[in-house]
C-alpha cells in the first residue's frame, strides 16, 4: 500500500475527493444562454435537486436543465448566490416562537440585495421557482424591511400598488380600527 | 402598465414576505390591496401567535388580526416582555390593558378556538391582573386537545397557579409534554399542595417533563410521575440559584422511578448559577441515574462570580461515569484550566458519547490524542458510539475529530471550521533490529498541501500515541488561513527647501547599500525636484510635474505644488500599484520643500496615513539647515517649525540638524554649545538673549509665550548630520530605526539585549563596533 489510490475505503473517497469526481451541470436560461454549474451548487435548488433526484442523472452525459422561468441575467445572480452560499449550513427550521427578525441580513447578502426592484422582484420569483430557501428569506426579509413601519398608503406609493378595496371595504376596515381605539 | 407587486405577483410569494413582519405591520400589509389581504390567510402565518402583554397589546394589531384568522392557530404563548412591571413604564393604565387582553381572550373563547400547545411565560403577578389569569384559565378550560403546556418563569400565587393548571384538566389524555421550571421558589408554595399532586395524577400519557428540581424534590411528586410514567422518555431538571430549599430525594425513589420507566433518559440542565457549593450537596448525590448534564453560564452572566467548574466537573464523573452520555459544557472558564477535567470525562465515561464543549483549552495536542484514544477503544469494544462525530471546542474553535477504523487502514480526520489542512499518509514499517520487538516506524509523508514540518510531527506523534497497526490517512485542517502580512520600512526626508534633503537620500542610499547591506530604494515625491543625484525607483515626475501644472493651471510655483500634492493623494492607487512591485526593501521618500505641506496641509499627512494602514512603518525626518542655531529668533522659529510639523504628520519623528559640518567649524560663534541647541535646554537663556536684541527686545511678551509653547510640548530633540561622514550617518540611521520599529520589525539579526538597550537610550555593542568601526 504505497500510494493513496490503493486505499479502498469509501469514506475516503467522499471526504478527500468529493471535488475530484464532482460533475457540472448545465442550466438553460429563458433566453437560451447556457450556465455550467458545479451539481452541489445547484442542488442548493430544491427545485433542480428533485428534478436531478426523479430523473437519475447520469453523470457521462452532458444533460442540460432547462429553466423557462428564468432569464439569464437572474439567473446569473443566483448562481452568484448559491456559489458563496455553498458552504452555508443548511438553514434552520422555521422556529415561530422565536421573534422574527429582519436585521440579520450578512453584509454581503445586503450588497448583493443592492439592485432595483424589478431585479429584486425577479429575484424572489427566481427563488420562489427554484425553491432556494436561504435567497427567499434573505429577498423576503430585504422587501420586508421596506415595508416595516409604514402606512398602507406609503406601501402601495413604494410598490406602485392601486387600492382596489370598495369603498364599503374600507369603511369596515376604518370602523374596526376606530371600535379598537375607543375600548 | 400593471404593478408587479400587484397584477404580476403571486400570493404566496406576498405571503412569504408578510412571514418576516410583526403583526402591526401585517395590519398595514392588510389595507393595502385585495391581493395582498388575500395573502395573509395562510396557516403558517398565524399557526404560532406570541403575545407579550406590555407590548402587543399598546396597539389593536394583534386583537384585529387574530379576530380575522383565529381559525389557524394552534400554538399560543402569553407573557411579559419586561416582566417586573411596574405601572408607570407602561403608557397606558392597567384597568386599559387588562380590558383590551380579556377582549382578547373573547374572541379565542368566542371561536372556540383548539390550540395543541399553550405557554405561558415571564408571569409576575402584582395582583394587579388577576382578571387576566380568570380569563385565561376560562379559555383553557375549553381546551381539550393540548399537546404541550409549558409554564417557564411563571410566579404566580398559590391559588391563581393551581387555577391555571386546573383549568388545563380538560386536556389531561393528550399532554404529552409538561414544562414547569425556572419559577421562583416563594411562588412554589402550589407545588406543595395536595391539589398539585393530584393534578399531576391526572395527566397518564406524559413522555416529556421538564421540572425545577425543587418541584421533583417536593412530598410525592415524583412518586406520581413514576407511577404515571409508562410512557414517560424524557426527564429534564432545572437546577436553579434558589433550590436551597430543595430536599435531597432518596435514592429508592429514583431506582423506583427508572424500574417503572425503564426507556426514560434523565438530564440535568444548570445554568448561570455562581455558587456551585451551595446546591453541590443536592444535584450531586450519587443516586440519580444520570443520562446527560448540560451545564451554561452564559456572556451576559457575571463571570468573576462563576467559579468552581472543575469541582463540580470532578464530582459528576465520580457520580455519574457509569451512566453518562451528554456532557454539553458552554462555561467561561477563564480562570481554571479544565483539561485535566474533560481528559477525564472522556476516558472514564465509557457510554459517552458526546462531549460538547465550549470554553477554554490549554493544550490542544493531548486533548487530540486522548479523543482520538477513546475513540479507537470505542471501536474496539464495538459500541456503537464510534460511528459518532466527535465534536470540542478548543480556544473557542469548533473542532471536529472522526477516527474510521477500516479494515485495511486507519482514516483521521481533524478538521476545525474555517481552516485550510493538509492530507498525510503514515506507513509503518516494521525493521528488525535483531531484537525480540521489532521496531516500529511511522513514516508520515504530506500527500496534499504544502509541507508542514510541524504538522507532519502532529501525525507522527498521534499515530505513535495510537499504536496503530494499519497505514493511517490522516487530514488535519487546523491552519489559519490568512495571508502573510508584510511590513515594509522607510523613512520620509522633509524640512524646507535648501536643508540638504536630496544630498541625504543620495548620501543615505549610499551609505546603506554599501556600507549597511540593506537594499534599499529612494521614492522622489517632489515634483519639482530638478538635480536628483540618485535614481528613484517611483518617481512622482512620470505622475505630475509642477511646470507642467502651473502651465496648464496658470498657478504659482507653490500653488502647483500643493495641487500636484493633492493630485497625488487623489492617484494613490498609481503610487501603491508601484510601491506594491517593491519587495523587502527599505524606502526613502524624497519629499518637496515647501513648508505649507508640513505645517497645516492635509495632503502629505492623509498620504502617509494611508501608506500606514497598509502595514508601512515609516518614520519621517526632518531636516533643518543648522545655520539657524546661529540667529536665536531663526532657532525660535525653527523649533516652531519643527514642532507643528510633527504634530501635523503625526508619523514617528527625528529632527535633525544638518550641515553640522559648517556648525562645527563655526561652534566658537555660537551662543550657546551645541548641546544646547541639539537637546533643546532651557530656552530661558535664549529668551534673554532675544530680549537683548535690538528688535526682538520689542516683543518680550511674545517671545516668552513662544519659548513656553515650545517648552511646554517638550517634544523637540536634534540630531546632528554632517552627510559626508559615515559616522554621522550611522547615529541617525540608529534615530530613526529606533523611531519606525526597524530593530524590531526588521529581518536583521538582533538579540533581546540590543532591544533592551534601545529601550533603555543605551548603546549596544554592536553600535558601538559600529562607529569604531566607522
Amino acid at each position: 500500500m504505497s500510494t493513496l489510490n490503493t486505499v479502498k475505503s469509501p469514506a475516503m473517497n467522499v471526504n478527500f475527493f468529493a471535488f475530484a469526481i464532482m460533475p457540472n451541470i448545465k442550466l438553460q436560461s429563458s433566453d437560451g444562454e447556457t450556465f455550467e454549474i458545479d451539481v452541489e451548487i445547484a442542488k442548493c435548488s430544491v427545485t433542480i435537486k428533485t428534478m436531478l433526484e426523479d430523473l437519475g442523472m447520469d453523470e457521462e452525459e452532458e444533460e442540460v436543465v432547462p429553466l423557462p422561468n428564468v432569464n439569464s441575467a437572474i439567473l446569473r445572480k443566483v448562481i452568484q448566490w448559491a456559489t458563496y452560499h455553498k458552504d452555508d449550513p443548511p438553514p434552520p427550521e422555521d422556529d415561530d416562537n422565536k421573534e422574527k427578525r429582519t436585521d440579520d441580513i450578512s453584509s454581503w447578502d445586503a450588497d448583493f440585495l443592492k439592485v432595483d426592484q424589478g431585479t429584486l422582484f425577479e429575484l424572489i420569483l427566481a427563488a420562489n421557482y427554484l425553491d432556494i430557501k436561504g435567497l427567499l428569506d434573505v429577498t423576503c426579509k430585504t422587501v420586508a424591511n421596506m415595508i416595516k413601519g409604514k402606512a398602507p398608503e406609503e406601501i402601495r406609493k413604494t410598490f406602485n400598488i392601486k387600492n382596489d378595496f370598495t369603498p364599503s371595504e374600507e369603511e369596515q376596515v376604518r370602523k374596526e380600527n376606530e371600535w379598537c381605539e375607543e375600548k | 402598465m400593471g404593478s408587479l407587486w400587484q397584477d404580476y405577483v403571486p400570493t404566496e410569494v406576498v405571503s412569504e414576505v408578510l412571514k418576516h413582519l410583526p403583526r402591526q405591520d401585517r395590519l398595514a400589509c392588510a389595507m393595502v390591496c385585495q391581493k395582498w389581504k388575500e395573502a395573509l390567510n395562510r396557516r403558517y402565518l398565524w399557526t404560532h401567535i406570541v403575545l407579550c402583554v406590555d407590548k402587543d397589546f399598546l396597539e389593536p394589531s394583534s386583537t384585529l388580526l387574530v379576530g380575522e384568522y383565529h381559525r389557524h392557530i394552534k400554538s399560543f404563548a402569553i407573557g411579559w416582555d419586561r416582566p417586573l412591571v411596574q405601572n408607570r413604564w407602561l403608557p397606558l393604565k392597567v384597568h386599559d390593558l387588562t380590558k383590551r387582553v380579556v377582549h382578547f381572550l373573547f374572541i379565542l373563547c368566542d371561536n372556540c378556538v383548539q390550540l395543541t400547545h399553550f405557554k405561558i411565560f415571564e408571569w409576575y403577578d402584582i395582583y394587579a391582573f388577576k382578571k387576566i389569569i380568570y380569563h385565561l384559565s376560562r379559555f383553557l378550560k375549553m381546551q381539550s386537545k393540548l399537546e404541550s403546556l409549558v409554564l417557564r418563569n411563571v410566579n404566580l400565587p398559590k391559588k391563581e397557579c393551581l387555577k391555571i393548571l386546573n383549568a388545563c384538566l380538560g386536556s389531561k389524555n393528550s399532554v404529552t409534554n409538561l414544562e414547569i421550571h425556572n419559577n421562583y421558589y416563594n411562588f412554589n408554595t402550589a407545588f406543595d399542595t395536595v391539589d398539585f399532586v393530584n393534578f399531576l395524577k391526572e395527566f397518564i400519557v406524559l413522555n416529556d417533563i421538564k421540572i425545577d428540581y425543587f418541584i421533583l424534590s417536593r412530598p410525592r411528586v415524583i412518586d406520581v410521575i413514576s407511577e404515571n410514567g409508562n410512557h414517560l422518555k424524557a426527564l429534564e431538571i432545572f437546577f436553579n440559584e434558589t433550590d436551597l430549599h430543595s430536599v435531597v430525594i432518596p435514592a429508592r425513589k429514583w431506582n423506583k422511578l427508572k424500574k417503572c420507566c425503564p426507556d426514560i433518559n434523565i438530564s440535568i440542565k444548570i445554568r448561570n448559577i455562581c455558587h456551585h457549593e451551595q446546591i453541590e450537596f443536592i444535584f450531586l448525590m450519587d443516586n440519580i441515574p444520570l443520562n446527560s448534564f448540560t451545564m451554561i453560564s452564559s456572556n451576559k452572566y457575571n463571570q468573576r462570580i462563576s467559579r468552581n467548574f472543575e469541582s463540580t466537573l470532578r464530582r459528576l464523573i465520580n457520580n455519574y461515569h457509569k451512566t453518562l452520555e451528554t456532557v454539553k459544557l458552554d462555561i467561561r472558564n477563564n480562570q481554571e484550566n479544565l483539561d485535566e477535567v474533560l481528559l477525564a470525562i472522556i476516558l472514564q465515561c465509557p457510554k459517552l458519547k458526546s462531549l460538547f464543549f465550549d470554553g477554554m483549552i490549554k493544550d490542544n495536542m493531548n486533548l487530540f490524542y486522548a479523543i482520538t484514544q477513546y475513540k479507537k477503544s470505542a471501536k474496539a469494544t464495538n459500541s456503537p458510539s464510534a460511528i459518532n462525530n466527535f465534536a470540542v471546542s478548543i480556544n473557542n474553535q469548533h473542532t471536529e475529530i472522526v477516527l474510521v477504523n477500516f479494515p485495511n487502514c486507519v482514516n483521521l480526520i481533524i478538521t476545525q471550521f474555517g481552516k485550510i489542512g493538509n492530507l498525510y499518509q503514515v506507513k509503518i514499517d516494521q525493521t528488525e533490529n535483531g531484537l525480540a520487538v521489532p521496531e516500529t516506524v511511522y513514516d508520515v509523508s504530506t500527500v496534499l498541501g504544502a509541507e508542514n514540518i510541524q504538522a507532519e510531527v502532529a501525525v507522527r506523534y498521534l499515530s505513535e500515541k495510537l499504536d496503530i497497526k494499519k497505514p493511517l490517512a490522516s487530514s488535519m485542517a487546523l491552519q489559519k488561513v490568512v495571508r502573510k502580512s508584510e511590513s515594509y520600512f522607510g523613512q520620509v526626508v522633509i524640512g524646507p527647501p535648501g536643508s540638504g534633503k536630496t544630498t541625504y537620500c543620495a548620501k543615505l542610499y549610499e551609505f546603506y547599500k554599501e556600507k549597511l547591506n540593506r537594499t534599499v530604494e529612494i521614492i522622489n515625491l517632489d515634483p519639482a525636484n530638478d538635480n536628483m543625484r540618485y535614481k528613484p525607483k517611483i518617481d512622482v515626475m512620470e505622475l505630475v510635474t509642477v511646470e507642467d501644472v502651473m502651465k496648464e493651471l496658470n498657478l504659482g510655483p507653490n500653488g502647483a505644488l500643493m495641487y500636484c500634492m493633492e493630485y497625488l493623494l487623489e492617484n494613490f492607487d498609481w503610487l501603491l500599484d508601484r510601491l506594491a512591485k517593491i519587495k523587502d526593501c527599505y524606502l526613502i521618500f524624497d519629499m518637496p520643500g515647501q513648508v505649507e505641506l508640513y505645517t497645516h496641509h492635509t495632503s502629505i499627512r492623509n498620504l502617509f496615513g494611508k501608506l500606514e494602514k497598509l502595514n508601512y512603518h515609516l518614520c519621517a525626518v526632518h531636516l533643518v539647515d543648522s545655520h539657524y542655531c546661529s540667529d536665536p529668533p531663526k532657532f525660535i522659529s525653527t523649533l516652531l517649525l519643527s514642532l507643528s510639523t510633527m504634530l501635523q504628520i503625526g508619523l514617528p519623528h527625528v529632527n535633525v540638524l544638518s550641515k553640522a559640518d559648517l556648525l562645527k567649524k563655526n561652534e566658537v560663534k555660537l551662543d550657546f554649545g551645541l548641546d544646547f541647541y541639539t537637546d533643546v535646554l532651557d530656552l530661558d537663556y535664549l529668551l534673554e538673549l532675544l530680549d537683548d536684541g535690538p528688535f526682538t527686545k520689542k516683543f518680550r511678551k511674545l517671545n516668552a509665550a513662544l519659548v513656553g509653547l515650545i517648552q511646554g510640548y517638550s517634544l523637540l530633540g536634534f540630531v546632528l548630520l554632517d552627510s559626508s561622514s559615515d559616522k554621522s550617518l550611522l547615529e541617525v540611521k540608529n534615530a530613526v530605526d529606533k523611531a519606525n520599529g526597524y530593530i524590531y520589525g526588521s529581518g536583521e539579526e538582533r538579540s533581546i539585549q540590543t532591544l533592551l538597550s534601545c529601550a533603555v537610550g543605551a548603546r549596544t555593542e554592536s553600535e558601538r563596533f559600529d562607529s569604531d568601526y566607522m
